[in-house]
C-alpha cells in the first residue's frame, strides 16, 4: 500500500517528535510513504464553526492525495485521522456540499470524487506491522516502564464509522507498550478527554482537566504516559508545567510518543526520536 | 392558528440541523441522560448538559443557548453520540447550532476565528515554529531537515475559501472590531 503521509498542523508547526519518530518507525518497518504535496490543515478545528470550510479542508486532503497516486492517507493526528474518515459519511446525503467544495476545489484544478482509506499510525503498526514483527525487532525491553496509555476520543469514537480501536475497550497501545517490555494495565480514567479542544475556550478549566488525568496516573503509580495524538500530547505532555500551576500541584510525569517507545526498544538513538523536544523529564526513566 | 404561539421559537430549526448534519437527530432523544452522565464538560461547565441541549433543539427554542455562548464549551470527546441508546448525536446538534449561530453573524470565541485566518494565510491552524530542546536549543524545520510547509498558490487556495464561507466568519470578527 502506497501511503500519502499527512503531518497536520500541530505536528509541522512545532510538535516536531511526533513527526520525526514516526517517519524513523515507518521507515524502519519498510512502510511505503511519501509526504502528500501541498498539503493543508485537515479541517477539524474548523468544524463546529463552520461546516462547509471543514468539508472543504478535508477533501482538499483527499482531492490532493488521489491526484498524486496514493492508494492511502497515513495520519500521525487522530484529529486530522477522524476529519479525513468522517468526511465520504458525512456528505453521503449532502450532495449539495458535495457540490459545493467542488466549486472551490476547481480553484486549485482539484476535484473531490470520493475517500482514500485513511489509516492512523495506531491502525499502521498494531495492523500493517503487527504485534509480531514488532516483537521480533525489540532489542532493548522497556523494563521498568509502567506507562498509562492514552488513546485520545478521536481514535476510538464515534462508532458509527470504523476507528482505529475500540470505543469503549481500546488495547491496541497497551498491547504494543507489553510487547515492548513495559506493563501498561488499565485504569479507570483510560477513556478521559484531555480537553485539548476546549484550550480555546477556556484554557484554565482545560488545563485543570488535564492536569487531573496526569496527578491520577502518579497515583496510580505510572511512571510514564503514551500518546499518539499531539493534541492530547500538547495537553497531557508539553503543558505538565503550566496545569500543575493552574492545580498548585506536581503534575510531571515523562509524556512521549508511542512510536518514541517504540524506537527506544529497538535501542535507537534518543535524537533520532526527536526526544530532546519531550520536555516532560524522561531522561531518568530511559537510562535507568 | 397555532394553539399556543412561542415568539422565540424557531420551527425551522430541525431542518437547519438536517442540513448540517444526518445524525444530530434531536427529534429521537427521550432523556435517558446516558449522555451527560458521559459527558467530560459537564462535569467543569455548569449548565452544560447534552441531553437538554437536544430537548430545547428540537424544540425549537435555542435563543438563550446561542446568546450564552455555553455550546462552544463541547469538547467534541464524542462520548454522548457513542452511548446514545436512540442513536442521536448531541455533539452534532452542538455543532450544528455553534455553525447556524456564526451563519447569523454571531461571532465564534476568538480562538475559532484566528485559526480559520491562520489557515487563510498559510494553510494551517499554526504556522511552523520553533520549538526548545531539552539542551535549550531553538530548532525550525529547516534545522531538523524536516520537508517545508505551506500552499503552493495562496491566492487560488483563498478564492477556494471565500466559496466555503471563511471570509463570512472573519467579517463578523471585522465587524465587531469596529464596534
Amino acid at each position: 500500500m502506497k501511503y500519502g503521509f499527512f503531518t497536520g498542523c500541530t505536528s509541522q508547526a512545532d510538535s516536531y517528535e511526533n513527526e520525526i519518530s514516526s517517519r524513523v518507525i515507518l521507515t524502519h518497518y519498510g512502510i511505503d510513504f511519501q509526504d502528500i504535496e501541498d498539503q493543508s490543515c485537515c479541517g477539524t478545528p474548523i468544524k463546529t464553526t463552520k461546516h462547509s470550510m471543514w468539508a472543504f479542508l478535508a477533501a482538499r486532503v483527499h482531492a490532493l492525495a488521489k491526484k498524486q497516486g496514493y492508494e492511502a492517507i497515513a495520519t500521525i493526528c487522530n484529529g486530522c485521522d477522524l476529519s479525513l474518515s468522517e468526511l465520504s459519511h458525512e456528505l453521503e446525503h449532502h450532495p449539495d456540499v458535495v457540490e459545493l467544495i467542488n466549486e472551490a476545489l476547481a480553484k486549485e484544478g482539484l476535484h473531490y470524487d470520493g475517500s482514500l482509506p485513511v489509516r492512523n499510525i495506531l491502525e499502521i503498526l498494531y495492523e500493517d506491522i503487527g504485534l509480531e514483527t514488532i516483537e521480533k525487532s525489540v532489542k532493548k525491553k522497556l523494563t521498568g516502564f509502567v506507562t498509562a496509555a492514552h488513546y485520545g476520543c478521536h481514535a476510538i469514537r464515534p462508532k458509527t464509522i470504523k476507528r482505529p480501536d475500540n470505543h469503549e475497550q481500546p488495547t491496541h497501545i497497551q498491547e504494543i507498550l507489553e510487547i515492548l517490555g513495559a506493563k501498561s494495565p488499565v485504569y479507570p480514567e483510560l477513556l478521559d478527554c484531555c480537553s485539548a479542544t476546549t484550550i480555546g475556550v477556556d484554557a484554565e478549566k482545560a488545563l485543570k482537566v488535564s492536569g487531573e488525568k496526569v496527578e491520577i496516573m502518579k497515583l496510580r503509580g505510572y511512571n510514564s504516559i503514551a500518546n499518539i495524538c499531539p493534541f492530547c500530547h500538547k495537553q497531557l505532555g508539553a503543558s505538565q508545567d503550566v496545569a500543575g500551576k493552574v492545580l498548585g500541584k506536581d503534575v510531571k510525569l515523562p509524556a512521549m510518543y508511542l512510536s518514541q517507545y517504540i524506537g527506544l526498544a529497538l535501542g535507537m538513538d534518543e535524537e533520532k526520536l526527536g526526544l530532546q523536544f519531550n520536555l516532560t523529564g524522561w531522561e531518568e526513566l530511559v537510562n535507568k | 392558528m397555532d394553539t399556543i404561539e412561542y415568539s422565540s421559537r424557531d420551527k425551522e430549526l430541525a431542518n437547519k440541523i438536517k442540513a448540517i448534519s444526518d445524525e444530530a437527530k434531536p427529534e429521537d432523544c427521550y432523556t435517558c441522560i446516558k449522555c451527560t452522565n458521559g459527558c467530560p464538560a459537564n462535569k467543569i461547565f455548569e449548565g452544560f448538559a447534552p441531553h437538554k441541549i437536544q430537548v430545547a433543539a428540537h424544540m425549537g427554542f435555542v435563543e438563550d443557548l446561542i446568546e450564552s455562548g455555553i455550546l462552544w464549551y463541547c469538547m467534541n470527546c464524542l462520548t454522548c453520540q457513542t452511548r446514545c441508546p436512540m442513536k442521536t448525536s448531541p455533539v452534532q446538534t452542538i455543532s450544528s447550532l455553534t455553525n447556524i449561530s456564526v451563519n447569523r453573524g454571531i461571532a465564534p470565541p476568538k480562538a475559532f476565528t484566528e485559526m480559520i485566518r491562520a489557515v487563510k494565510a498559510n494553510g494551517a491552524i499554526i504556522q511552523p515554529r520553533e520549538a526548545q530542546t531539552t539542551d535549550f536549543d531553538f530548532l525550525t524545520r529547516d534545522d531538523l531537515e524536516l520537508p517545508a510547509r505551506g500552499i503552493k498558490d495562496p491566492v487560488k487556495f483563498q478564492e477556494a475559501l471565500k466559496i466555503v464561507g471563511a471570509d463570512q466568519v472573519l467579517e463578523i470578527k471585522k465587524a465587531e472590531e469596529e464596534i
